[in-house]
């Protein structure tokens, strides 16, 4: 499959869950409530609306989400020989970041349903998964481009062939 | 120190617009052609462009309305910004390299240039033009109002202009923007943003740290007070809920890409290799910067439902009240220059590549040159920041939804718009003009219609993520179903490197 199949295939899968989302049925309270005593805030809501399959289609739209990240950034790296070991991390990165998506998704269905006091790091445990495991993992797929560059972004060779490639339009210029 | 607060905030931001000025003067001596005034010549360093790009992307926004909107709905927003290193893969893998290659090869003035060499069609460079100059517009209006009614805010306070009014302050704030951008055009934007970066970085972990020593008791005493008022507030959705989270979480992350003030500084930066440290600075600016967002919000929302402070009584006047309340006021001038940074660093780029997209773009997509473009991009440049100080002040005394409803043309239509044009585009030769002319279209038609008929979308999905969407199976589908275009060799040569 080609990397431009692979966009179009998971940008298709977001928007068929999306699909699927809206003709069920929502929520009143989905995104939360005035909050009782604070007119400037929003509160969430009492009812837990985010459970069952509705928390099983959110996960679902949230892994969708990511594997679009991660085809745009298979189109962007390049198919070259030399650039599988990129695709190869590129591809570990991804799955760990459904892991970690997973996790926080497992965390909050337990904190919603009253686990309000488990903390981790000082915080509730799915907020900390997203600071400390979700978000880290997703700085992951820059420090490939920083550490790779050499290697898979722009190699010694391809900076010649595009020196060479602009010296001979300056001559055609001229 | 108490009774110099207002003077030290007032000297500060004195200060700062006395050195975009200075900026401005010194950039005027380096600016003698229209490649150096859109382009800085393609001679920026890797620091100067990597805190350029972060701090054009933390607009005001990010000062004032961040802070509002984790007061108002709790976490939810922290969705917009970890985004930050999935945003900065997918932008520098897909554009860094290719763009300023084809900037290099084709002396592309522009993004709407480069687009044009690589789909060889006029009209295509022509759309992007259009696109990114509607887009501008409303962006920019929303900047010059936030930045003078700070301004008015600030003046209001003190005896000698207590009635100052809203129309001066707006004179008064573009006054300064247009004079450096006139006469430094780029060089001077980047290098004001250098320093409008260097400041919001320093202001982001000075308040971190005040805000979390404000709330008696620490961090821990204030998430305890937070999540006894709401556990959802501090979940990973605050308010919001998962779905809504998860569109801004797509739109922004993928949104990068197609943001026109952001790709044009990375064509400008020195030597290729330079971009291997790129994301080291833009992402460790934006993450310091980001501080403030999150920590003004939480602190401002946990004080008031604790009762240690009385209720705000907008959600975005969170970061101006904690600042005058709880900030020490040399740490407040700081960061009201800060502010003022945020929205100029912003509103500069807007201003170079509207007035490009003005002399350069669309009058070369027609077929036509202008001749005489530096002068002709400085008079425009007067021209785009007057139309949105009218657009803003219209917008205030008359009809308020006006600018909001501009405002759509901004992160999410650049989004849409360009997203596939340019960075799918880019790396994919089969990609065809007609396939990016119809994303271009669509995607504005689709955003202002949602927009302008208030239509909801189900589940809290955000009208750029479904613009988005479809303009990405638009242009992939579209470009299968054609003929495969024909390269020019060096376009292809450049599409394998």
């Amino acid at each position: 499959m080609r990397p431009i199949h692979g966009v179009l295939a998971s940008v298709l899968l977001v928007a068929g869950l999306i699909g699927v989302l809206a003709i069920q049925p929502e929520p009143a309270d989905l995104g939360g409530v005035a909050h009782p005593r604070f007119q400037s805030m929003r509160h969430g809501s009492e009812s837990t609306p985010w459970r069952g399959s509705t928390l099983g289609w959110a996960w679902a739209l949230g892994c969708a989400v990511i594997i679009v990240f991660g085809s745009l950034l298979h189109l962007g790296g390049g198919r070259a020989a030399g650039r599988r070991s990129l695709q190869l991390l590129l591809l570990l990165t991804v799955v760990l970041h459904l892991a970690a998506w997973t996790w926080m998704i497992v965390e909050f269905r337990a904190y919603q349903l009253g686990a309000f006091d488990a903390r981790l790091l000082g915080l509730p445990r799915p907020t900390a998964v997203l600071l400390f495991v979700f978000w880290p993992i997703s700085l992951a797929y820059s420090a490939l481009f920083v550490a790779g560059f050499d290697r898979w972004v722009l190699t010694e060779d391809e900076r010649l062939r595009f020196r060479a490639l602009v010296a001979k339009r300056r001559e055609e210029d001229a | 120190m108490e009774a110099l607060r207002q003077p030290i905030i007032l000297g500060s931001l004195g200060a700062y617009m006395l050195l975009c000025l200075g900026v401005g003067v010194w950039a005027l001596r380096r600016t003698e052609s229209t490649r150096e005034f859109f382009m800085a010549g393609r001679n920026l360093g890797v620091i100067v462009t990597g805190v350029a790009m972060f701090s054009s992307t933390m607009s005001g926004f990010g000062f004032v309305g961040g802070p509002g909107l984790v007061y108002r709905i709790g976490l939810s927003s922290i969705w917009m910004l970890v985004t930050v290193g999935v945003s900065n893969a997918i932008a520098d893998f897909c554009l860094g390299k290719r763009l300023r290659m084809f900037a290099e090869l084709t002396d592309s003035l522009s993004l709407p240039d480069a687009v044009g060499a690589r789909y060889g069609a006029e009209s295509t460079r022509g759309l992007t033009a259009l696109a990114i100059l509607l887009g501008i517009l409303g962006y920019l209006a929303t900047q010059i109002l936030a930045m003078a009614t700070v301004l008015q805010s600030l003046l209001t306070g003190t005896e000698m202009f207590a009635g100052i009014s809203l129309v001066t302050c707006v004179a008064v704030s573009s006054s300064v923007l247009v004079f450096y951008c006139v006469t430094g055009g780029i060089l001077a934007s980047v290098y004001t943003d250098l320093v409008q970066g260097t400041v919001m970085a320093l202001a982001g972990a000075l308040v971190f740290v005040t805000a979390l020593t404000t709330f008696p008791g620490g961090g821990g005493a204030m998430i305890d007070s937070l999540v006894a008022d709401d556990p959802a507030s501090v979940s990973p959705w605050g308010t919001l809920g998962i779905v809504g989270c998860l569109s801004w979480y797509f739109l922004f992350a993928v949104g990068v890409s197609g943001q026109p003030h952001l790709l044009t500084k990375g064509m400008m930066i020195r030597r290729l290799r330079d971009y291997r440290f790129l994301p080291v600075v833009a992402i460790g600016g934006y993450l310091l910067t980001a501080l403030l967002w999150i920590s003004i919000g939480l602190v401002m929302r946990a004080l008031v439902v604790s009762g240690a402070h009385p209720e705000l009584t907008r959600a975005d006047s969170a970061a101006p009240v904690f600042l005058e309340t709880y900030a020490h006021p040399l740490l407040a001038g700081v960061v009201f220059a800060a502010l003022f940074a945020a929205i100029m660093s912003t509103a500069d780029s807007f201003l170079n590549i509207g007035a490009a997209a003005l002399v350069h773009d669309i009058p070369k997509s027609l077929g036509r040159s202008l001749g005489n473009e530096l002068s002709r991009a400085r008079w425009a440049t007067v021209g785009i920041a007057l139309v949105a100080a009218l657009f803003a002040l219209y917008s205030h005394y008359e009809n308020e939804r006006l600018v909001a409803l501009l405002g759509v043309f901004g992160w999410s239509t650049f989004a849409a718009a360009l997203v596939p044009t340019v960075a799918v585009g880019f790396n994919w030769k089969r990609a065809t003009p007609l396939a990016a002319n119809v994303a271009i279209v669509t995607s504005l038609a689709v955003n202002f219609g949602i927009e302008l008929f208030d239509i909801g979308l189900p589940w809290g999905v955000h009208g750029g993520m479904a613009s988005l969407l479809l303009s990405l199976t638009l242009f992939i589908t579209l470009s299968m179903a054609s003929r495969p275009p024909r390269l020019a060799p060096e376009v292809a040569a450049v599409m394998d490197l």
